[in-house]
């Protein structure tokens, strides 16, 4: 469970965070929305720790980011939007030095690698250097790394930039059977993958709280066809 | 030792040799010790003066290996795009900065090794205190590790390796020449108090003290003190990259 209260973020004269106030319960895939320099990124390194809000606090299973970072993190995972991988590792290498960032034992880690590598497919590529994959693979891989010990919540920061339809669809699916258990953030730019993962939407702009609601309250909210008209009826700068 | 530092240690030793650059650093120091050996020293004449004389060429070769051993520890998180990786993950930020400095200090530990064997060779040759052999090796570690900790945490406040490595290698050559006498000279003080205190934050004194024999615990409570207060440096100086 996350919860944001009265959020604030400034980058010199440029507020990225406005008093945004959310709360994202258990078990759920929420789409974060947002045009471009919106905020999601900037909201999404917050969470996770690597920014220090100026205001306001943030709660992940009840403990705070800023004063409790090492337990609100023990169950929290984040994949940037690039980036995430050591070139010079092998992919096994990496995805044994992110179990042992977070003290797995061996028995463990390897039945999760397993299932992992299964689910995301990347059983033939786990003796590949990193920097030899395709850009698909590579973002498989990173998936898996931050996976590897099941964690309870999720951020993904446009988990499916780059990638060929196929792609996609694998790694859509994955995230959607993933969030049944568990709480999954997701932010992208692509409404149909909203529409194919999301149980919640959370649009932001100019680091504000636009609307908070299920995909298909915001489409009949904002008397629109489909997301993307939505998202354009929300965010479309007059 | 915690796990989280042996883990982000274990990554970055092999990580040198995973990469060339290892190697190369290795390929370099046995270059320059051999450069010592035969034209910087008069080491195959076999005198105790000689084998001071090569302890005394291993810090001039020191000051130029660490800045290469170092210069990526921080800069390749940054060109990789890790560092956002690495610091979402529940491990303390001084954890990762240990880790990171004893990868390096082991590394230079190792370059260490590899040339005793030569030494206590020679020493065979002529009688020489091997336990003063030891000593001369100890206080080669202690400076490479206070290099170490400068040029890591230099690392940390740049962002391209070569950038690192330069104005290491220009804060190494800096600090290790810099003669406070010359100070206080051009300054006429001559008050011997603080003569004294310019005498015990001499970087190179201490470390010739070593080699000619004068170990005291002063001299190991100078460079132990100087690394954590430049490693604590360093933590502030990730902190500052992360804010």
């Amino acid at each position: 469970m996350i919860v944001i209260k009265e959020l604030c973020k400034t980058f010199g004269t440029t507020k990225a965070i406005d008093k945004l106030n959310v709360c994202i319960g258990n078990n759920e895939v929420v789409a974060l929305l947002g045009p471009n320099g919106a905020g999601k990124t900037t909201l999404m390194r917050l969470i996770v720790g690597f920014y220090q809000p100026d205001f306001g606090e943030i709660l992940i299973n009840h403990h705070n980011i800023v004063k409790d970072r090492l337990k609100a993190l023990q169950n929290t995972a984040y994949v940037p939007e690039v980036g995430a991988l050591y070139p010079e590792m092998s992919v096994f290498e990496y995805i044994k030095y992110m179990a042992d960032l977070r003290n797995m034992t061996e028995q463990s880690f390897i039945d999760n690698l397993l299932s992992l590598a299964k689910e995301l497919d990347i059983e033939s590529v786990i003796n590949q250097k990193c920097e030899t994959l395709s850009k698909g693979y590579k973002r498989r891989v990173a998936i898996a790394g931050a996976l590897i010990h099941r964690p309870k919540t999720v951020i993904l920061d446009e988990p499916t930039e780059g990638l060929d339809p196929n792609q996609k669809q694998s790694i859509r699916g994955f995230i959607k059977n993933y969030g049944k258990k568990n709480t999954v953030i997701i932010s992208t730019h692509i409404m149909e993958e909203v529409e194919a993962m999301a149980d919640r939407v959370i649009l932001i702009n100019h680091g504000r709280l636009i609307c908070d609601t299920t995909p298909q309250l915001l489409i009949k909210n904002t008397s629109s066809t489909d997301i993307e008209q939505a998202f354009q009826s929300l965010t479309m700068e007059k | 030792m915690s796990t989280h530092t042996y883990t982000i240690f274990k990554k970055e030793f092999n990580g040198y040799f995973r990469s060339r650059l290892g190697w190369f650093i290795l390929g370099i120091y046995a270059l320059l010790v051999m450069l010592a050996v035969f034209y910087g020293t008069d080491f195959l004449s076999n005198t105790e003066e000689t084998m001071q004389q090569f302890f005394q060429m291993q810090n001039e070769i020191l000051l130029l290996i660490i800045p290469a051993i170092t210069m990526k520890l921080w800069t390749d998180e940054h060109r990789q795009n890790t560092l956002e990786l690495l610091l979402s993950q529940p491990i303390s930020i001084s954890s990762m900065v240990f880790g990171k400095f004893f990868a390096a200090w082991a590394l230079s530990g190792c370059l260490l090794i590899s040339v005793s064997g030569l030494c206590f060779f020679s020493a065979q040759e002529i009688d020489v205190d091997r336990g003063g052999i030891l000593i001369n090796f100890a206080g080669c570690l202690l400076m490479s590790g206070a290099l170490c900790s400068i040029c890591a945490t230099i690392s940390a406040l740049t962002s391209h390796a070569i950038t690192s490595f330069v104005i290491s290698l220009l804060s190494c050559f800096l600090l290790s020449s810099i003669d406070y006498s010359i100070f206080l000279q051009k300054a006429e003080i001559s008050n011997e108090i603080i003569i004294r205190i310019s005498q015990v934050f001499s970087f190179e004194q201490h470390f010739l003290n070593i080699i000619s024999g004068q170990i005291s615990i002063a001299n190991i409570f100078y460079y132990v003190s100087f690394i954590v207060l430049v490693l604590w440096f360093n933590i502030v100086a990730v902190m500052y990259k992360r804010s």
